[in-house]
């Protein structure tokens, strides 16, 4: 890959970071010649966007149907009490473009469905699946199994939050994970707005390492935390070899 | 024998509690051990935790010991700590 060069804005905005052992300005022009789909920008997608966007990432393709409501307001950090009744996705490229001007946008107003996944998965090099309902995420895990791209897997309930990196063909899938629609998962469920943020900066923790060669990835664990507890569990994962997903795929 | 399980993400609101102690015959195994959970929690946790077959419903991630289990026949000990975890989605 050709990487793109920094300016000396991007320098001084990005200096604390390429401080970083094992990061530096490589891991940087990397991140700036990258991109990443981010489904949904709500309570988990809100913070995976914001960190990227401010890490540096050059392009965001972010999905996102329907209005800022007041119950959005507990965890969704890109949306504003100022913009209830508004354009979620609107609000979002806005906010991402007011943090990093040097950040290209691509803002799409509908969530993923099975008509738009194939595109949108294919104009990126990574996904976040931050999605509310299953079938949305077994949707993005099957095409970015079908492309051959990473998709980083975030989710929150209560006080917990959860986060995997998928590899098609080397980790699990999400349909090796659960082989079965959930069938009694809710659209609205509880959960505490600090917990979205600390699944999603997690997220995008994992990401930035799956672009720039960054420590180690959650590739093969699920990282659990209990944050009523601060109990941090790493659960080993394993590929099913009859998953319908990405059992076909050379291990 | 006992053993202590804990529920994490959409089970602990089908077990209606964070944690329970439970009785069981010496050798059970976690299909069984599921079984009798099933019939102390309801049936929609029943549901979250066997499929109509009476196996371990393949979406419930189970730790004993911390340690994944090994299957439906997985065989308890006294004094083992359970954790299961549902399926959870984000938002």
């Amino acid at each position: 890959m050709k990487l793109a060069h920094l300016t000396d804005e991007e320098r001084a905005v990005y200096e604390w970071q390429m401080w970083i052992v094992g990061f530096g300005e490589d891991g940087q022009r990397r991140l700036k010649s990258s991109s990443a789909l981010v489904s949904r920008c709500g309570g988990l997608g809100g913070p995976v966007c914001y960190n990227l966007a401010a890490a540096g990432i050059g392009r965001l393709v972010v999905a996102h149907g329907g209005v800022v409501k007041p119950s959005d307001l507990n965890r969704q950090i890109l949306m504003t009490h100022d913009g209830i009744g508004k354009s979620r996705i609107e609000s979002v490229a806005r906010r991402l473009r007011e943090l990093n001007p040097r950040l290209d946008v691509v803002a799409v107003p509908e969530n993923i469905t099975e008509a738009n996944v194939a595109g949108l998965v294919g104009q990126v090099d990574i996904v976040f699946d931050c999605a509310p309902l299953f079938p949305e995420r077994f949707g993005m895990n099957r095409e970015c199994v079908r492309q051959g791209k990473p998709m980083v897997e975030a989710a929150v309930f209560n006080l917990e939050a959860q986060v995997t990196t998928i590899l098609p063909g080397k980790t699990p899938c999400l349909a090796c994970l659960y082989p079965r629609t959930p069938e009694q998962w809710t659209r609205q469920f509880p959960v505490l707005g600090a917990v979205s943020a600390l699944a999603g900066a997690t997220a995008a923790l994992e990401g930035i390492k799956v672009l720039t060669g960054l420590g180690t990835t959650l590739a093969g664990t699920l990282l659990h935390v209990d944050t009523a507890t601060m109990e941090f569990r790493r659960i080993p994962i394993r590929r099913r070899p009859d998953c319908p997903v990405c059992g076909g795929l050379p291990t | 024998m006992r053993v202590k399980v804990h529920f994490y993400g959409q089970i602990r609101q089908k077990a209606g509690v964070e944690h329970t102690d439970i009785d069981l015959a010496e050798g059970t195994v976690l299909r069984l051990a599921f079984s009798a959970l099933a019939a102390r929690h309801g049936e929609e946790f029943g549901r979250m935790v066997l499929e109509p077959s009476g196996r371990v419903h393949p979406n419930l991630i189970c730790l004993v010991n911390d340690v994944p289990a090994t299957g439906d026949e997985h065989v308890l000990k006294d004094g083992d700590g359970v954790a299961l975890f549902s399926p959870v989605a984000g938002g």
